[in-house]
């Protein structure tokens, strides 16, 4: 019973950070068209940036503050500049995967090689009791972190007038800017709204789960499953994939650690089969 | 829609591979079949040079200096590092080749009186491509000597090679076992350790001093962590005590939770971790509440080294470790190569600085034992073998017959010391040898501690 309430709760923790680190992703395939494969080096060069805000200042809130709004301006930046003059796939793939290796490189050349960790806020520095179990409650704060965010970008999406442009624009984007709606405009601040989601997750995941080189592509990995098994565009279905893969991720590990990888990537293949749109996207 | 779903697959499916390539996986290619062509971009490798080479050889030795053997050429010693300088291991390799380029500057770049030229070559943890690199070595670059090696499967594949060409190849980290035992061969040498006396050491202290008896084990799931955990596992239960629980996170697997939550409760958790796994596996063992049980934790020399232990933070203090070395060493030749690095590269000396370093001082030494002619390979080996290093900074060391090192162990904890975290050596072990108590033909007719996996709960 134990053992099923503590991994459970492990899978939540690690899910919520995955949704962080996905719903970009997912907003700028579905809606943007973009494949961007950069997507990993924000969730990497965000929690270094949060890291060394952290070192400087000592304050948690400062570096994921700091963390995300730099990462998003990168996210603008690259969105504006360049991702929106290329509307070939294989040209953004090959161009984002250029990005991919430079940030990864730059930050190797800034930050050094040496893993990092970025020191938990004091309050939530150590274990709290839960029944019979204990549970680091930093991962406790993780599962709010991760469920404040879902509901802001519900409001977002669903209760504003900037979510409806944007899915208007999304349905029909000719039809939209002829309504006035500046189309451009609202894509690139998705854009970069989804570069600074992943920087979050890289500050709030960089406090658990460390930072190193080569990181940018492990979290790429994960986010492309989460996007696959969630369907592209949908934030609802990168919420449950990211919890789905979280909990699958951790099950799998407690369970048959040998398999750490089928245990994500076999559910994602049935998935495909069954539903090639993935669980919530739209054919 | 579904036309994206393909893009995004195979884009997946790349990536899944890229990923499986690094160093998470890393099984040692047959040698035979390494690429002829050297690879057409060998990123940063960097090459370096003397740093301070004489612009102008003098053309004559100096009056005052002996002249060198007759047969000694004056042409400089080459010798390769072949280290990993990007990747996971990127700071590891980096300790590893300045351990060594110290020792050479401390020297002027001479050793017995020949300069010594230095060609730096990363192997980026892949097996293949350290194959690739240590051929180009020889095969351009001439090298007399390669030292180094962060990564055992690089190890393994450019060892037979060396060795085939008659170089020596000394190694000055990886630690699989089989390369000084069952891969044992007389070119190839070794003056880190091999994997499992660590955990030899470990389990024999906590049986003897602390009376554990039931233990859980937990190691990175490749050849290491089974080394590691094995020799503890094979000592401890050889002592009476009882392995309850092995577990095997996968090795780069950042997120120690599905595993520090059901760690059973025992006397003692012994684990093999390293880098970015060892850096956040302690803090979940606090987080975690294991810590507080009370559950010592022990384990590699690695799970708290210099470059990541003032990271842990207090749940950090405490921990122990067994192994060949540990930082906050109490000896004139340890708090030297400290201090001088320090000033050197300001940055920590690491574990992975000073095999490098005190390879320096053997080189040296087996040189001038055979007046600098490192042309006679035959001799330079015999030589060599007898290499004897009474001050190393982790104390007295020389070669077994199977050239594995033979060296004090110590069994270290974190302790504060003046404000500053560090691993204190708590218990030596002195002249400890791969085999620690038994004889060479015992251990040998033992199961390998890799095949040991899964066997060890009873």
């Amino acid at each position: 019973m134990n053992f099923w309430i503590l991994q459970s709760l492990n899978g939540l923790s690690y899910g919520m950070l995955l949704f962080l680190l996905a719903a970009g992703l997912s907003l700028s395939f579905g809606l943007m068209n973009i494949v961007n494969l950069a997507h990993g080096s924000y969730f990497l060069v965000g929690a270094y940036v949060g890291l060394t805000v952290m070192e400087r200042t000592g304050n948690f809130m400062a570096a994921v503050v700091v963390g995300a709004i730099s990462v998003g301006i990168l996210g603008l930046l690259m969105q504006r500049l360049l991702l929106r003059r290329l509307t070939d796939h294989l040209a953004q793939v090959l161009l984002t995967i250029g990005f991919l290796f430079i940030l990864g490189d730059l930050s190797l050349v800034i930050w050094g090689g040496v893993p990092q960790i970025i020191p938990k806020p004091p309050l939530f520095e150590g274990p709290i009791r839960i029944m019979e179990s204990v549970f680091p409650s930093y991962r406790l704060l993780v599962i709010g972190v991760g469920i404040v965010v879902a509901i802001f970008l519900w409001w977002l999406q669903d209760r504003t007038a900037m979510g409806a442009n944007v899915r208007a624009a999304v349905d029909d984007e000719e039809m939209a800017g002829s309504t006035g709606i500046n189309v451009a405009l609202l894509m690139t601040v998705v854009f970069g709204l989804g570069a600074a989601m992943a920087a979050l997750g890289g500050v709030v995941g960089g406090a658990f789960l460390t930072i190193f080189p080569g990181q940018d592509m492990d979290v790429l990995l994960l986010a492309l499953v989460v996007v696959i098994i969630g369907g592209l565009g949908s934030l609802k279905g990168a919420f449950v994939a990211a919890l789905l893969v979280g909990l699958l991720d951790n099950f799998g590990k407690a369970l048959f650690p040998e398999l750490a990888l089928f245990t994500i990537f076999a559910p994602m293949a049935i998935i495909l089969a069954i539903r090639p749109t993935g669980l919530f996207g739209r054919a | 829609m579904d036309k994206r779903i393909g893009v995004i697959g195979s884009i997946v499916l790349m990536i899944a591979l890229l990923v499986s390539c690094g160093p998470g996986a890393t099984p040692a290619p047959t040698p035979t079949k390494a690429p002829v062509a050297a690879p057409t971009a060998a990123p940063k490798a960097a090459e370096a040079t003397p740093t301070a080479a004489p612009a102008a050889k003098p053309t004559t030795a100096p009056a005052s200096q002996p002249t060198p053997a007759a047969k000694a050429p004056t042409t400089p010693i080459k010798i390769g590092i072949l280290t990993t300088l990007t990747g996971v291991f990127a700071a590891p390799g980096a300790d590893l080749r300045d351990g060594f380029l110290l020792y050479l500057a401390e020297k002027g770049n001479k050793l017995a009186g020949r300069e010594v030229q230095v060609i730096v070559e990363d192997d980026e943890v892949k097996p293949d491509v350290g194959l690739t690199k240590a051929k180009k070595l020889v095969e351009r670059d001439g090298v007399n000597l390669v030292l180094g090696v962060i990564s055992s499967g690089v190890a393994l594949s450019a060892g037979p090679y060396l060795a085939q060409n008659k170089k020596v190849f000394l190694i000055t980290n990886a630690g699989a076992d089989d390369l000084t035992q069952k891969a044992a061969n007389p070119y190839i040498f070794r003056n880190s350790f091999a994997n499992s006396t660590g955990g030899m050491v470990a389990a024999d202290w906590g049986y003897k001093q602390k009376g554990w008896r039931t233990a859980v084990i937990l190691g990175s799931d490749y050849a290491a962590g089974w080394e590691w955990t094995g020799g503890f596992a094979r000592v401890f239960t050889d002592l009476g005590g009882k392995i309850i629980q092995e577990l095997y996170p996968p090795l780069g697997n950042p997120d120690p939770a599905p595993f520090v939550s059901q760690l059973q409760k025992a006397d003692v958790t012994y684990v093999f971790q390293a880098g970015a796994d060892a850096l956040s596996f302690v803090p979940a063992y606090a987080q975690y509440g294991v810590k507080a049980r009370p559950q010592p934790l022990i384990g590699n020399y690695g799970i708290t080294d210099l470059s990541i232990l003032p990271k842990q933070g207090e749940a950090a203090l405490g921990v122990l470790q067994g192994g060949p070395f540990a930082e906050g060493l109490d000896t004139p030749a340890n708090k030297a190569l400290t201090k001088a690095f320090k000033d050197k590269y300001n940055r920590d000396a690491t574990i992975f600085t000073e095999p490098a370093y005190t390879a320096g001082r053997m080189i040296e030494k087996a040189l001038e034992a055979v007046k600098g002619n490192i042309e006679d390979t035959d001799a330079f080996v015999k030589a060599l073998e007898t290499v004897e290093i009474p001050d190393a900074p982790r104390g007295a060391v020389k070669f077994d017959k199977l050239h594995n090192i033979v060296s004090p162990f110590y069994v270290s904890e974190v302790q504060r010391v003046g404000g500053q975290v560090n691993n204190m050596a708590i218990a030596t072990y002195p002249n400890t040898t791969q085999f620690f108590k038994w004889t060479p033909e015992e251990w040998l007719k033992m199961t390998p501690l890799s095949e040991m996996k899964g066997k060890w709960v009873k």
